[in-house]
């Protein structure tokens, strides 16, 4: 071991691998370096047509390097690529679908800017000749409001060469700790740094494995579950995706620290290019020395293992995700005994989100003390919101724990549209509504909790004025009970009577059951009732945190509920089925003013005959009501 | 460790392995409970047995959660009383309310539970399920829709019996109990042993009754209607209407069938004779020399679990047919009947009744097997009320056995019969009562006997899952023979008479049968003349 | 897929089930009753117990896949910005539910929680070719151009 101290890390790894290989932003370049960021997000937005072109544009000539990167964490931007060529730096050009790529590569390659629609950014760098009038990637609002700690370098860190995360200083943390810290120095710096599982249980992440190292078992597992799956949260394929070394090097440490020989990467199996670049990044550590048998000769052995999940949602939940890696149906278990005493296959084990355990890297290069600079309250640290809906960007950011919905809606929305925004859902199904008058709020786990959210896996999705407040209520609840287990009571028959509950509210009274007029009254009351006793009996943490898309939705849009039960009146119109209009055909003189005015051509009829109203293609937006002066048109 | 702890305020002592659950219960205080079940490891899914921990102000599942040191608990405040009410108002809302047609009605947990917490209305109200109703089987109807997916069901085949013939599919809203690719029991592995029946609480899981058809075909006057009578139905009759003997309680079954239109009523102690005789033989010929085990049972349960999870024990399964069968046969010997017909404790003979070996180009030879229970509603329906008040001696062949072949339903009852036969063969005689004493708790018992001073011992195994846990005495013991009953209590508690739930009334319907035994003195089959008859004619063996 | 199922190993252990249970489904594209018998044989897991097992996970399918196997993306992104009912049109015009073959064997459908491409949303795939921010008169086209 004591030689090992003396080495600088990258030495360890020097016969292993060619860190030369490792393109440099940073270097002048002789031919065109073309940077192509291809993950999932990409792909959709057709990212292999991109390159298929840039290869169809260079054709036999040889002469250019193209190099496959990851994301740079923005997918609105996508389909992104960057251009360096002799003497200038690394410029980068968003939503390059295949028609633009002759044209922008027209001009670059000619020292020519082409049309600004498509510039992003640069990243300048002494001895290179900026280009003019382009702004600095980073100091574009949208990263320099970031703390981009576990999401340095992406967009330039190409997943499927280890050198590359090396040239980043990867492995770093590894390689130091392995060679200079025993396991419970690891635990205690974690502990002290005071992170905190990012998956939404929020518990100290050093405690749980001083617990898990402390067991006498001699057997021990690290878990990190990268399944994530909630609807609208893409943090962890983004991580596992375009870093996988981040997340093998955050699982080493981890595995180090509790003592564990073996380790798994559990991920939902339709994250297939996340699969794939984790496959070859594990052959590439093994290659490099950095698991399997006797690490860097410190006589440890470690091995990753990729666990593909067939799929449940609630297998985030840690002893259900046991049992499914156990072959078993995917259903939680009473806890105690906890996994880090009583886990995968009875041995203790330790089970991280994906996102912890990438900040562990960062711990231990820059120490517990820089870590907390970042944070609020008892939140320390950097998280990763997954930004979606009615916003100006779509992606994910990574700000500090404690940031106001406001500063986060600065970063992604622009000043004039954010008046429009009527509410922003935050944390997933286990999250709940914020009104703009809340938007000052912070989001740390404290302040969360004291305003009933949950920051879940850090989904934020913003909402305006043409989306229905119930409608994604039920979307949630919907969710929730499709994915619950169905094992508890309170879990699978609460959230399906708040189903029920919730689609009385949405649709007009049924004539044939009498009961439902008033059930629909009585619904916001049964919503609460049913809510406290999930809240209170769950079995686990999904049934527990489902009703907090409920319960902050009446809290804060109680009028909206309201208006939908006394009503019957959906403001965005989305709950069509709350009315149906009709024509009084006695009253109806067939002047045809309404069937000019419906924007649907729902409404057919001759002239000076009764019209008609064709109920499929209604969209409810009451205009024939309103124009007609006969009174012809009544709601049911 | 001895640890103290607060219950509704009162100092109590526990033990630090203990579950709040088995405090409460020890000290008398009931709580609730849907999914939990003895001997199995909880499971917390049915959230009903919450209780405040005072000091969180939680909710925690008694169950599930071990006593602290200190821990104060309030088991019925406000807020579990009303969790635990909204609970089962969650289960009641899509739970369909026919409960006057139900068969479970009045023995239905989850009627019971609403009852107890002074549920008076619907408060919520659901959309009703829409699951399939599973009638594939003989014996067990599953009525999807009445299921509160409570799990016992799954956990018995799985955990107890290791079958695992239906089990929980799909998941949340979708999640169900089913069989493989849903195709119904009578295409699975179910060994229809019956413990799913007696572990629902609701009416979800039901023996299928034939009781309409038997009353449609008991009208048509110009048919010959028999049916059998096991010991068991009679002695279940004899401890619900408190007649004390069971030759009466036999007498009025024979009179009020008879009354109800069966031409001839015969007693299963007849058949059961049989089984002991055939079994004796087979035994004799072991006597000098046993070289591999011996499997007798004349549960159908067990057979099919033998071949189902225990295929390398098959060679040494007893190819005897259960005594219901075999009265069929020797009845078709005898004379002919259009409806033959028999009574069963359980529903293991109804799944028997149609299996392919017992039928005649597919037509079965009983045409209807119904469980002591539907016997009872029979006569209920068709006007009888019990004690009837005329007694009728049993029909010819019918009318003599041997107390042995009465004993042969009850625990250990196949032994005693082949070891008093097996003495009275060998010229013993046969004095004792009761040769092989019952031990209700004792689910694996040996014996040893002594016939012209060599030595035999045999072995008594009760309950399925003890097959397996005795697996290797049944192949290394050197038995005679092994005795293997599905039920823990022979076929007395069988799933198709309410009244062997407790056991009280188990060592009531015992008591019955042992006190006819004491006094008669056929006690044999051996001694039985209808059976010396029989094989004057035919052949030790041959018949079956 | 005898041949396949031939090659299962004689001792299956109960933490592989799944992993066996994903390379049929990824190389048949559903669960057939047949390879659960054989796995359940080979396993000493009952039948029944793994039919349980496999339908709690969304990844496999009990009935084989349609000619054209259509994904669409349930995330919360795509729910917000797609047309109302959009999923509910895609059912009606092929015939089909979630998990569920059409009954001319041409379509299937499978619902997915993200697919991890929230800025083009609604997202579907059709065999793997992508189509974004679909309206419902896009489906229709889509559908009607699809090579049956």
């Amino acid at each position: 071991m004591k030689n090992l101290k003396d080495k600088t890390y990258k030495t360890l790894f020097i016969d292993a691998v060619e860190l030369e290989k490792a393109p440099q932003y940073s270097k002048p370049v002789e031919m065109p370096h073309i940077y192509v960021e291809r993950n999932t997000g990409s792909i959709v937005s057709g990212i292999d047509a991109t390159i298929q072109y840039i290869k169809k544009y260079f054709d036999k000539d040889e002469n250019y390097k193209l190099i496959e990167t990851g994301s740079l964490g923005i997918s609105s931007f996508d389909p992104v690529i960057g251009i360096q060529i002799h003497g200038r730096p690394l410029i980068f050009f968003k939503n390059v679908t295949f028609s633009y790529v002759s044209t922008i590569l027209d001009s670059i390659l000619n020292h020519i800017l082409p049309e600004s629609d498509f510039i992003l950014g640069q990243i300048s760098h002494t001895g290179l000749s900026s280009w003019a009038d382009v702004p600095e990637l980073y100091q574009l609002d949208i990263f320099a409001k970031q703390n981009r700690r576990i999401l340095k370098n992406f967009g330039l860190i190409q997943p499927d060469f280890i050198e590359s995360y090396i040239d980043y200083d990867g492995y770093k943390a590894f390689a130091e700790t392995i060679t200079r810290k025993t396991a419970a120095e690891v635990c205690n710096i974690i502990e002290k740094s005071g992170l905190r599982g990012r998956g939404g249980g929020a518990f100290n992440t050093g405690k749980k494995w001083q617990k898990a190292l402390n067991t006498g078992k001699s057997q021990k597992y690290f878990i990190c579950n990268a399944d994530e799956s909630d609807p609208g949260s893409f943090s962890g394929r983004l991580l596992a995706e375009n870093n996988p070394h981040l997340v093998i090097e955050g699982i080493l440490i981890g595995a180090y620290a509790v003592n564990a020989r073996k380790a798994f990467i559990y991920i939902r199996n339709t994250y297939t290019l996340a699969i794939e670049r984790l496959e070859n990044a594990l052959f590439q550590a093994q290659k490099a020395g950095l698991t399997g048998e006797d690490i860097f000769g410190s006589g440890i052995n470690i091995e990753i293992e990729i666990f593909k999940g067939p799929g449940a949602y609630v297998c985030g939940e840690e002893t259900a995700l046991i049992a499914s890696m156990e072959g078993e149906r995917g259903t939680p278990k009473p806890k105690p005994p906890y996994p880090s005493e009583d886990g995968l296959f009875g041995q203790p084990t330790v089970v991280n989100n994906i996102e912890t355990v990438c900040n562990v890297p960062y711990i231990l290069n820059y120490g517990g003390d820089e870590f907390q600079k970042a944070g609020l309250n008892n939140s320390f640290g950097t998280k990763l919101f997954s930004i979606s809906g009615k916003t100006d960007i779509t992606g994910v950011i990574e700000i500090d724990l404690g940031t106001s919905v406001a500063e986060i809606m600065d970063i992604c929305i622009t000043k004039q549209r954010q008046p429009e925004i009527k509410a922003v859902h935050i944390g997933g199904p286990s999250g709940g509504f914020i009104d703009p008058d809340k938007f000052s709020i912070n989001l740390d786990y404290e302040t969360a909790i004291d305003n009933k959210l949950g920051l879940g896996s850090g989904s934020f999705l913003v909402l305006d004025k043409t989306n229905c407040i119930i409608d994604i209520t039920k979307y949630f609840i919907k969710f929730i009970n499709n994915e619950s287990c169905g094992k508890c009571i309170p879990c699978r028959e609460g959230s399906q009577r708040l189903l029920e509950i919730l689609n009385r509210i949405s649709e007009k009274p049924s004539e044939y059951n009498k009961h439902e007029s008033l059930l629909r009254f009585k619904g916001v009351t049964q919503l609460e009732q049913i809510s406290s006793l999930m809240q209170k009996t769950s079995l686990c943490g999904l049934g527990q945190n489902a009703p907090n898309t409920i319960l902050s939705g009446l809290l804060r849009f109680r009028q909206e509920y309201e208006e939908h039960i006394y009503e019957r009146q959906c403001e965005a119109n989305v709950c069509r089925n709350l009315k149906e209009y009709y024509v009084v055909v006695d009253n109806c003189v067939g002047c045809g003013i309404c069937a000019k005015k419906c924007p649907a051509d729902a409404i057919i009829g001759t002239e000076h005959q009764a019209h008609f109203i064709i109920q499929d293609r209604c969209i409810k937006c009451g205009v024939c009501e309103a124009s007609c002066k006969f009174n012809a048109i009544m709601i049911k | 460790m001895t640890i103290t702890c607060y219950i509704n305020n009162t100092k109590q002592k526990a033990d630090s392995n203990e579950t709040i659950l088995s405090v409460l219960n020890r000290i008398g205080i009931s709580i609730p409970t849907l999914c939990n079940m003895k001997e199995l490891s909880p499971t917390g899914a049915c959230r009903l047995c919450v209780v405040e921990d005072a000091e969180t102000g939680e909710l925690i599942t008694s169950c599930s959660t071990p006593v602290r040191e200190n821990m104060k608990i309030f088991t019925h405040s406000p807020e579990v009383i009303n969790a635990r009410k909204t609970i089962i108002e969650l289960l009641l809302a899509n739970h369909p309310e026919n409960c006057l047609y139900c068969d479970k009605s009045g023995n239905c947990e989850l009627q019971k539970l609403s009852e107890d917490l002074n549920i008076r209305e619907k408060v919520f109200y659901g959309d009703l399920m829409s699951r399939k109703t599973d009638r594939s089987s003989p014996g067990i109807v599953r009525d999807m829709s009445k299921c509160i997916l409570c799990g016992r069901c799954v956990r018995i085949c799985d955990e107890i019996l290791g079958i695992s013939a239906i089990d929980l599919i799909n998941r949340g809203k979708n999640t169900s109990i089913e069989t493989v690719f849903q195709k119904g029991l009578f295409y699975s592995d179910c060994i229809h042993c019956g413990l799913c029946v007696t572990a629902c609480p609701t009416g979800a899981i039901m023996a299928k009754s034939s009781i309409n058809q038997v009353i449609e075909k008991l009208g048509n006057n110009k048919t010959t209607k028999s049916i059998m009578i096991p010991t068991t139905t009679i002695a279940n009759i004899a401890v619900s209407y408190n007649i004390r003997k069971y030759e009466d309680a036999r007498n009025m079954l024979v009179a009020a069938l008879h009354s109800i239109g069966f031409n001839k009523v015969y007693p299963m102690s007849l058949f059961n004779d049989f089984f002991i005789s055939e079994a004796t033989s087979i035994i004799q010929n072991r006597l000098k020399n046993s070289p591999q085990p011996l499997i007798i049972t004349d549960c159908p349960a067990i057979k099919k679990y033998i071949q189902i999870k225990e295929p390398e024990l098959v060679e040494f399964l007893c190819k005897i047919p259960a005594p219901q069968q075999i009265g069929a046969k020797i009845l078709s010997m005898q004379e002919s009947t259009d409806l033959l017909m028999s009574v069963s404790p359980c529903i293991a003979h109804k799944y028997e009744a149609v299996q392919t070996q017992n039928t005649n180009k597919g037509v079965p030879e009983i045409d209807f097997v119904l469980t002591s229970d539907e016997l009872d509603k029979l006569l209920k329906t068709l006007g009888i009320t019990l004690p009837f008040t005329r007694k009728e001696t049993p029909d010819n062949p019918a009318n003599s056995d041997s107390s042995a072949g009465v004993f042969f339903e009850t625990k250990h009852g196949i032994t005693e019969g082949i070891v008093r036969e097996l003495f009275h063969r060998s010229d013993l005689s046969v004095q004792l009562n009761r040769i092989i004493e019952i031990k209700p708790e004792k689910d694996f018992i040996e014996y040893e006997f002594e016939i012209n001073k060599t030595y035999y011992s045999v072995a008594c195994i009760s309950g399925i899952e003890n097959l397996v846990k005795y697996k290797k005495q049944i192949l290394q013991g050197n038995y005679l023979f092994v005795e293997v009953r599905s039920c823990k209590s022979g076929c007395i508690d069988g799933c198709g008479q309410k009244l062997t739930d407790s056991q009280d009334s188990q060592k009531r319907l015992r008591k019955t049968l042992s006190e006819y035994d004491e006094k008669t003195s056929n006690n044999t089959p051996g001694k039985n003349p209808f059976i010396k008859g029989f094989y004057r004619n035919n052949k030790l063996g041959n018949i079956f | 897929m005898e041949k396949y199922i031939s090659k299962l190993p004689d001792k299956v252990y109960k933490h592989e089930l799944l992993s066996y249970l994903q390379e049929f489904q990824d190389m048949f594209g559903y669960i057939d009753l047949s390879f659960i018998e054989v796995l359940s044989k080979n396993s000493g897991i009952p039948s029944g117990k793994i039919f349980g097992i496999t339908s709690f996970y969304n990844q496999f399918r009990f009935k084989p896949k349609g000619k054209f196997h259509i994904q669409v993306c349930e995330g919360s992104s795509c729910h917000v910005n797609a047309e109302i009912g959009l999923i509910e049109d895609i059912k009606k015009l092929i015939k089909a539910d979630e998990k569920d073959t059409s009954n001319d064997g041409l379509y299937s459908l499978e619902i997915i929680p993200c697919m991890g491409a929230c800025s083009q949303g609604p997202v579907i795939s059709i065999n793997g070719k992508f189509h974004t921010k679909v309206s419902k008169e896009d489906i229709k086209k889509i559908f009607s151009d699809l090579n049956l």
